[in-house]
């Protein structure tokens, strides 16, 4: 079945076909998953989705997969995304797009091949090779990688799977794991999610390490868990959820909250800038339809409260995701690793070829952008204006949230416990439409979940029916609060 | 008028790099290449950098040192270019907030014969890069052991007006960075490295790269002032911000304003803003800071009683003023007079000829000090003296031996065989009469001549004085066939 779904939905960048020894008596013993292609692995390549980083194998582990393998977890494969997490359809990439399998496709739209490579040895440092050693001290490591079709079909009514994450969701949504890890930097956990109708969660900034998570924008990247079952969200996040020296953004042990009491009288505040005019029937119908219910609840009280800088989000957040990726993606020269062209003229030099090449149209469109904000015309302009709105957006959500912020602790004692809005203004687009839309408007589906992006706030998409689904927000560090109300409304099902 | 201010890069001497755990192998050339750079060094992906302390300490060190007021918070930014010993795409500096501002450093009657402060405007901390090794036909390799390695750059205000206060800054520069052990100091490895912005009559300022020495550095602002003061006449002074390198022989145009490139500076997203509590690291910071140049310089010079010049070679480097001090000590109880010209000119003398750097275990102490009492008892000559302390540090098994064991195994002895002496200094008057004729005519320094050919002669039996007077006494005798 792995297989053939991933003939048809091309959910994998690569399948892990040599199986390694798990610890059987780990708290994830028995359970299997699928980690975003960001996240570097000694076992398999690590692409980003780009011809860039094609067949890079890289020579030490991130800490999420080491926590994960430590607990007797099985990795499957690495998940197809948006080039470098640069989207939010899983059409951006160099493997080809992934589809939702939600909807029904009838033909196969890549085919699956075998490669191998050889690492010399078990400590680090030891050389890498995609041709077969003279002695057999290697370990020999078998995968397999898509490869697009020309002649590929996608069935009309086919819709996106949302995206960066989109691989870590489908495979999710088509039972090939029992939850994925996915990277979430202004909704790319939430969106597929939602549009996959699974539970997806980005936790606070930083509480989760991000060593040998590639970086697409630093101060948004969030590591975030996705998977059917909200227990088994929760328990995953547990065994993430350690500080990691080698991270410098990494939450110190002293200032990690572990509470997870929610007070018998739940405040839930909805965002009068989020009830969007341009809202899609359906959901809008879901989206009343589930605030009804809570009210009928005793336990919960709704209110309306205002975050006035909302509506300078998506602008806030372009500006900022495109500086930081334009000054992350400058080391990508071909001179240490990754893909090279080899060729240059008097004109252009090797790197520049290298990396017109080696990065899509997507990704360089935003290198473009990020390089205007931070040039000297663009800097106080762009970047600088940015940042001053992400501030205020902190200091309003601050002024809204009953609980302390984990690290300034502001707070507003007559707030709200959490936040409630949709995850998704609409379904998810058919393909066919989205391959239409102008950047500009694709950049629209990001609305809803750039905010608690740029705030750092941990937040869940909870699925309400198919493609549908809404975000539980808490204030920045009560985790496990939106987890154990996430709990509360998958028991009560009000869904 | 001529206005000058330096940008100075300086590799700090930390055990391990600046956001990595890799080794700090700045002073060692021959380390093989890439071997000493880990996974951030060369920019994997996934990787992190993380600030390490020690070379946080040294930058403050450094600081306090110069007279800078350090900054409660700093943070670090990256400056963007691609090249292709720059792994990261970007170095990680501190443009916005650097870790020290607003210092000065005083060139004394020590550095310049008219004392002048000269301002600091700011300290900041960041990654070297690695280096380019070019080869042939365009090709070149690239070696990451340098890539991470911390640096401070250092700019100074437009305060220089001369070559010679331009030299005596970065002189004392260097002495106050090894004096503080937190640098080597040369400029021959890249230690230190020193850009200079210059203008003349208040025009555009240039920006002068690529200068290796101090030599190079003093011959650069003389070639571009000359160059600007010609064009000045001329009426087209420089108008345009302009970079030019240094060719060994004349500044030349690297790149004007138009293709001036743009760093794109951002604040790092991940690396944490340094945060110090100034009243509890300041005070600890400063009471490990050594004396300074000028307070040890001052204390030298009174206790030893020697030039200002041998003091200042002394300083530059500890082991040698160690070694000098033992030296002084056990000179002075043996009733030899002060033995730094020994040590200053002809031990570090006869070191360079033999291609030999200074250990103090080049030459033991008790036996320099026993070569110079056997000089003060009138055993040698001065000359043979000098042969036979070349001698004893290119054949250190001979340093067991007594002195006067050497100087018969050698026949050193100084000799005053009456005799021999007519019979030399006859012979080479005899020999040079047109020479003879100069001294007498009223060159007497030509005398010299005459005194070194008598030395030779005789192999340096004879003391340098004794020969001047025999000379100076037959000469007298001579018949006089020229004044007539």
């Amino acid at each position: 079945m792995l297989r053939q779904l991933s003939l048809k939905y091309n959910i994998f960048t690569s399948i892990a076909l040599t199986k390694t020894e798990s610890n059987s008596a780990g708290l994830l013993a028995n359970t299997s998953y699928a980690l975003k292609d960001n996240l570097v692995t000694r076992d398999t390549p690590t692409t980003c989705s780009s011809k860039i980083l094609a067949n890079y194998v890289s020579p030490f582990d991130s800490t999420v997969s080491k926590l994960l393998t430590q607990e007797g977890s099985q990795l499957i494969g690495k998940t197809n995304m948006d080039e470098f997490g640069m989207g939010n359809s899983s059409l951006n990439s160099h493997f080809g797009p992934t589809l939702n399998p939600l909807y029904e496709q009838k033909s196969d739209i890549v085919d699956l091949e075998e490669r191998e490579f050889w690492i010399g040895g078990e400590r680090l440092n030891e050389e890498i090779t995609f041709k077969r050693p003279y002695t057999d001290n290697y370990l020999h490591r078998k995968y397999l990688v898509p490869k697009v079709r020309s002649d590929y079909k996608i069935d009309p009514q086919m819709r996106i799977v949302g995206g960066s994450s989109g691989g870590s969701a489908a495979a999710v949504a088509a039972d090939l794991v029992d939850y994925a890890i996915g990277t979430d930097t202004g909704g790319s956990v939430r969106l597929p999610s939602c549009y996959t109708s699974i539970f997806g969660f980005k936790p606070s900034y930083g509480r989760i390490s991000r060593w040998g998570l590639i970086p697409y924008a630093q101060s948004l990247d969030t590591i975030g868990i996705m998977s059917k079952n909200i227990n088994l969200v929760r328990k995953v996040f547990g065994i993430l959820d350690k500080h990691d020296s080698a991270d410098p953004t990494s939450v110190s042990q002293e200032n990690r909250i572990y509470d997870d009491k929610v007070d018998s009288q739940i405040k839930i505040g909805i965002p009068t800038e989020m009830s969007l005019e341009g809202m899609e029937n359906d959901v809008k119908e879901k989206w009343r339809k589930l605030l009804k219910q809570l009210q009928k609840l005793p336990e919960f009280e709704l209110f309306l409260i205002s975050v006035p800088s909302l509506s300078k989000s998506l602008p806030a957040y372009y500006t900022l995701v495109t500086s930081e990726a334009s000054s992350n993606l400058a080391r990508y020269d071909g001179i240490r690793y990754g893909y090279r062209t080899g060729e240059y003229t008097n004109l252009e030099p090797e790197f520049a070829k290298t990396r017109s090449e080696g990065f899509g149209p997507e990704v360089k469109r935003r290198i473009i952008l990020g390089s205007y904000s931070l040039s000297s015309y663009g800097y106080n302009s762009h970047f600088m204006n940015a940042t001053k709105v992400r501030s205020k957006l902190i200091q309003e959500f601050n002024s809204v949230f009953k609980e302390p912020h984990m690290l300034t602790k502001d707070h507003n004692p007559d707030g709200v416990d959490f936040i409630l809005c949709p995850t998704a203004t609409s379904l998810p687009p058919l393909v066919s439409q989205y391959q239409k839309v102008t950047p500009v408007e694709s950049y629209m589906n990001d609305i809803l979940t750039v905010p608690f992006s740029l705030a750092g706030l941990p937040v869940l998409s909870i699925p309400l029916g198919r493609s549908i689904g809404f975000q539980l927000a808490g204030q920045l560090g009560h985790d496990y609060k939106v987890l154990k109300l996430a709990q509360m409304i998958d028991e009560l099902h009000i869904r | 008028m001529l206005k000058i201010g330096l940008e100075i890069h300086a590799q700090l001497k930390s055990s391990r790099k600046l956001f990595s755990l890799s080794k700090n192998t700045t002073s060692l050339l021959d380390v093989r290449p890439n071997t000493t750079a880990s996974f951030f060094d060369v920019s994997l992906p996934g990787t992190q950098p993380k600030l390490n302390k020690e070379p946080l300490l040294l930058a403050l060190k450094t600081a306090l040192a110069l007279n800078c007021s350090i900054s409660e918070i700093s943070t670090f930014d990256r400056k963007h270019y691609f090249y292709g010993d720059q792994p990261l795409g970007y170095q990680i500096t501190q443009h916005y907030q650097p870790i020290a501002k607003d210092g000065y450093l005083k060139l004394t009657k020590y550095d310049l014969p008219k004392e002048k402060t000269i301002r600091i405007e700011q300290i900041q901390i960041e990654q070297d890069t690695g280096r380019t090794l070019y080869k042939e036909k365009g090709h070149s390799n690239v070696d990451f052991n340098r890539s991470n390695i911390p640096l401070i750059e250092m700019v100074t205000k437009p305060d220089f007006s001369s070559v010679e206060e331009v030299r005596a800054f970065i002189k004392k520069f260097q002495q106050t960075l090894v004096n503080l052990g937190v640098c080597t100091g040369e400029l021959e490895t890249g230690a230190i490295r020193v850009d200079v912005n210059l203008s003349v009559d208040d025009n555009s300022r240039i920006e002068i790269k690529n200068l290796p020495t101090t030599s190079a550095i003093v011959a650069a602002i003389r070639h571009e002032y000359k160059r600007q003061c010609r064009l000045i006449e001329k009426g087209e002074p420089i108008t345009e911000v302009e970079t030019r390198g240094w060719d060994g022989k004349k500044t030349q145009k690297l790149r004007s304003k138009e293709d001036a490139i743009d760093y794109r500076y951002m604040p790092d997203p991940e690396l944490p803003a340094i945060r110090l509590r100034l009243d509890d690291i300041v005070p600890k910071v400063r009471a490990l800071l050594p004396p300074s140049v000028d307070e040890q310089l001052q204390e030298i010079l009174q206790k030893y009683e020697i030039k200002l010049r041998d003091a200042n070679i002394l300083l530059a480097d500890h082991e040698l003023m160690e070694y000098y001090k033992e030296l002084y000590n056990k000179s002075v109880q043996s009733g030899v007079p002060n033995p730094i010209n020994w040590l200053t000119h002809e031990l570090l003398g006869s070191l360079s000829k033999s291609n030999m750097a200074f250990e103090k275990s080049v030459l033991h102490v008790d036996k320099f000090v026993e070569l110079l009492v056997a000089l003060e008892n009138g055993l040698m000559t001065k000359t043979n003296g000098k042969l036979l302390l070349m001698h004893l540090i290119n054949n250190p098994q001979d340093q067991e031996v007594p002195i006067p064991q050497l100087l018969e195994e050698f026949d050193l002895t100084k000799t005053d065989e009456t005799e021999v002496l007519e019979q030399v200094t006859d012979k080479v008057i005899s020999e040079n009469p047109s020479v003879v004729e100069q001294v007498i005519g009223g060159k007497p320094k030509k005398l010299n001549y005459l005194i070194g050919l008598c030395m030779r002669a005789s192999e340096g039996k004879f003391d340098p004085k004794l020969i001047e007077d025999k000379l100076k006494e037959k000469l007298s005798n001579l018949p006089n066939t020229t004044k007539t």
